[in-house]
């Protein structure tokens, strides 16, 4: 028989002998199941941290960046599918274990590893101990990631992984199951549990026109934020750009974006970001107290940042986020 | 032919011969690596999956 169950993430694939799980990585091999990802990246980068993003987190320093293969959601708009919708035999990879993703970070002069471009859920193992000898050096780690994981094996991560940025893609399952063959609810409880496990988290949500822009699904994503994260938890909203199998639909017009960003601070939100347009005043953290621009950012990178002690400089207002 | 057309050839024979042993250097020292390179990720075991014999095979 040799069949075995998945419970990483909430697909519980079931998988035969020589068969793989909905992710392609993890593969039934005797009857044992196999993460073909482990340290078998496919992307290796030094990335600003702002790109990830991440934007209340150790502003201006470098996060080196890893990918495997593989994702458990299958977003139609995917903007990484050339690595995410693939299994590791199709990308080309570069042999590297924990222990040098850890050293080259080091190297390259970075302050914390990011898990991101496709997703950490489906790299786990990597994933999780590359985060358990990074802690040990000193670095942070950050995990960029949709979030659809299991309680158990999201636990276990909650106690290596500094920070998240995640990415609730709307607030319905309509939205889920059309877009990304995925459930919201999974999201949510992962969100909510790194939250309680102390982890930073920002939140991410990709405004598709016609999809997900309704001021209903904004004012729904807020209040939830609200209720479950705090006001302080940073919300970005990502510009859509035509990619994979959703190319019939424009970009989003920035008016769009301006327009959710206000809509956000309207419904109490203290740190509202615009992504993917650089320039826009969106871009900068104000300071919640005195309106003041803290940090300062022309696209990815801090042009100033008036953040001193996790306090802004001008009336001691508490920032939150991770400044040292 | 001269003493000094025949020396050369020689060196001629010489440059072909240091040529031919440059080539099958590259080739043996190329063959090498395709037999000498790392095996295929061998991957790790999860952490996270339980045996499932009620599926039928």
């Amino acid at each position: 028989m040799n069949n075995v169950e998945c419970t990483l993430c909430p697909r519980r694939c079931r998988i035969t002998e020589g068969g793989r799980g909905d992710c392609r990585v993890r593969t039934n091999i005797g009857g044992k199941l196999i993460s073909l990802a482990y340290g078998n990246p496919c992307a290796v980068h030094v990335d600003p941290v702002e790109k990830k993003p991440f934007f209340h987190l150790l502003p201006g320093s470098a996060s080196f960046s890893v990918a495997t293969a593989g994702c458990n959601l299958h977003c139609r708009y995917c903007q990484n599918w050339q690595i995410s919708q693939s299994a590791p035999e199709e990308t080309s990879n570069t042999a590297l274990p924990p222990e040098d993703v850890v050293r080259q970070a080091l190297r390259h002069g970075c302050r914390s590893i990011a898990y991101t471009y496709s997703e950490p859920v489906v790299f786990y193992e990597y994933t999780l101990d590359t985060c358990t000898l990074a802690k040990d050096k000193g670095l942070l780690n950050l995990l960029v990631t949709a979030g659809y994981i299991e309680q158990p094996p999201l636990l276990e991560l909650c106690k290596v992984a500094h920070a998240a940025n995640v990415n609730i893609k709307g607030m319905t399952d309509d939205f889920y199951k059309k877009m990304s063959n995925a459930t919201l609810q999974p999201v949510l409880d992962a969100v909510i549990t790194m939250k309680k496990q102390g982890m930073w988290v920002e939140i991410t949500n990709l405004i598709i026109p016609t999809w997900n822009d309704s001021d209903a699904d904004l004012h729904a994503l807020c209040r939830w934020i609200k209720t479950y994260c705090g006001t302080d938890t940073p919300l970005h909203f990502s510009k859509f750009w035509p990619m994979y199998k959703l190319t019939d639909l424009p970009p989003t017009p920035v008016d769009t974006l301006t327009h959710d960003w206000e809509l956000a601070k309207a419904e109490g939100l203290k740190f509202v970001y615009v992504g993917n347009v650089p320039g826009h005043a969106g871009n900068n953290t104000y300071c919640p107290n005195d309106g003041k621009i803290l940090i300062a950012r022309d696209g990815f990178k801090v042009t100033e940042n008036h953040v001193k002690n996790g306090t802004c400089e001008y009336c001691g207002t508490a920032i939150p986020g991770l400044w040292e | 032919m001269t003493l000094d057309a025949g020396k050369d050839i020689m060196e001629r024979r010489d440059f072909l011969k240091a040529c031919l042993a440059l080539v099958a250097g590259m080739v043996a020292w190329r063959w090498r690596g395709l037999v000498d390179a790392p095996p295929e990720n061998p991957g790790k075991e999860a952490l996270f999956y339980r045996r499932d014999d009620s599926l039928a095979g």
